[in-house]
């Protein structure tokens, strides 16, 4: 009855309300063509924040998610970029993933009440993207004194030598591996698209230092797990009535020239900038998950705060989220606008003339 | 000179008829938001509904949004043209048809 009720409590639409999801699209959108994920975790508490019920949010979240990735990721693989045989591969295991996540989820809601769920979905924001984003971050800050451009890891390149039947060669990606290595990445993907709805925070990163496929080929890719992991939710959200297919559209508006922008923008750059935008934004929202946690911890009885303070924290919380995905489509602009200038200077010295194809 | 004029019309057009067609489905959906809202929250076979509304709109308004970027000259850096375009040229010269052929002479 609860879910019929919030199926026709969908939110009146005013100009502010599609300016703010256009934006909000377009800047997720941004991220999510670059580093091949990121805006669901600004999207869902975006459209909550309209007023939005969040079972509402979240299926119509997942039914733009999956549009995007799908223009995104065409357009990457016109560019070459998408190993499409490792994201289905991968995709196979994240769908698992995807209902073993739900499960605990359901699970620590029942043990530990909709306070515990809360409190459990950001340690594991922080937990993960803590690690994995502290660990881009120091690879990142590595290539750049380096100047070289990234090899594959020793980590990967020891999976790769490991024959265990049966092995699988990728061929875009350049990478020969056998298949139970793959399993666990694409697995912990769906696992956390589940609990924090953004599963490339560690699919991206496992398919470069796992697998060891480039940024590049890493990300493009992630956009082909997001897509049949979208596909497969919206269906279920659908099932029960639950997606405002407005709000889908709005956001489209936005994130689908974000989408494309973003793919674009990944010709300009070297691979490390990938690896950049993905800490910067992971380690922000972490601070952001963490600004988060004091409400709940007082929900739960485990602590005595303020309101007002808990008032503020919330607020705080919300505004660095925001910010990060901000920061993220700064330096992607920035930096592909850069590497345009300087590439049609570089054109203009030597006199070529170009004619541009379609591309 | 004459030539890149008519291309740039050409992208003009396409991009104008694409506009055309991603206001077309934005106003026919909203102009009917209550009945849309009905059925697609129907649940059960209705939620193939929304997700093919999600795919219409994703390939007229994705086509209208990659032919706008195109349009303001926003596109992928020359390096990258210039190996996509490669690899089509290598695909083409690999799939000639390499089957004998009977001549009379």
């Amino acid at each position: 009855m609860d879910l019929v009720q919030q199926s026709i409590n969908f939110i009146d639409l005013n100009w502010m309300n599609v300016s703010f999801l256009f934006i909000v699209g377009f800047i997720g959108g941004l991220v999510s063509g670059f580093i091949g994920s990121g805006g669901a975790f600004v999207l869902t508490p975006g459209m909550m924040s309209l007023g939005v019920p969040a079972t509402v949010a979240v299926a119509s979240n997942m039914c733009h998610k999956f549009p995007k990735a799908l223009v995104g990721a065409y357009k990457r693989f016109r560019y070459g970029q998408v190993d499409l045989k490792l994201g289905l591969v991968m995709a196979v295991s994240a769908v698992v993933g995807v209902q073993v996540g739900i499960q605990i989820q359901y699970w620590i809601k029942a043990t530990l009440g909709p306070a515990g769920s809360n409190l459990y979905v950001s340690v594991a924001f922080l937990a993960v993207l803590i690690t994995v984003g502290g660990y881009v971050a120091r690879d990142v800050k590595r290539l750049s004194k380096s100047g070289k451009e990234a090899a594959v890891t020793a980590l990967a390149s020891r999976l790769q030598k490991i024959e265990l039947w049966p092995m699988i060669t990728f061929k875009t990606a350049g990478v020969r591996i056998s298949l139970w290595f793959t399993i666990p990445v694409g697995f912990a993907t769906g696992m956390l698209a589940a609990t924090i709805a953004v599963g490339g925070f560690i699919g991206v990163p496992g398919m470069i230092y796992m697998v060891g496929a480039s940024s590049l080929v890493a990300s493009a890719t992630e956009l082909v797990i997001a897509f049949v992991m979208g596909f497969g939710g919206s269906l279920n959200w659908g099932f029960n009535g639950l997606i405002d297919i407005r709000l889908v559209v709005i956001i489209l508006a936005g994130s689908l020239f974000g989408v494309q922008l973003g793919a674009i923008g990944t010709t300009y750059v070297k691979d490390y900038m990938i690896k950049l935008v993905m800490s910067t934004i992971m380690l922000m929202v972490a601070f952001s998950r963490g600004l988060a946690i004091p409400a709940y911890l007082k929900q739960m009885g485990l602590i005595t705060l303020d309101d007002g303070i808990i008032y503020w924290l919330d607020k705080a919380s919300f505004f660095v989220m925001a910010a990060a995905l901000t920061v993220g489509a700064v330096i992607i602009l920035g930096a592909m606008f850069k590497a345009r200038a300087a590439e049609k200077r570089a054109e203009k010295e030597s006199g070529e003339g170009y004619t541009l194809m379609k591309a | 000179m004459p030539q890149v004029k008519s291309t740039q019309k050409k992208k003009l057009l396409k991009t104008v008829l694409l506009a055309a067609a991603t206001v077309g489905i934005y106003t026919a959906l909203f102009a009917n938001a209550s009945t849309v809202t009905t059925f697609y929250t129907k649940g059960g076979l209705y939620a193939a509904l929304p997700v093919l509304t999600a795919f219409a709109f994703s390939i007229i308004h994705g086509s209208f949004a990659s032919q706008c970027l195109e349009t303001l000259g926003i596109t992928a850096s020359h390096s990258t043209q210039k190996s996509v375009a490669a690899n089509k040229q290598k695909q083409k010269v690999t799939q000639k048809d390499q089957r004998p052929r009977l001549h009379a002479n």
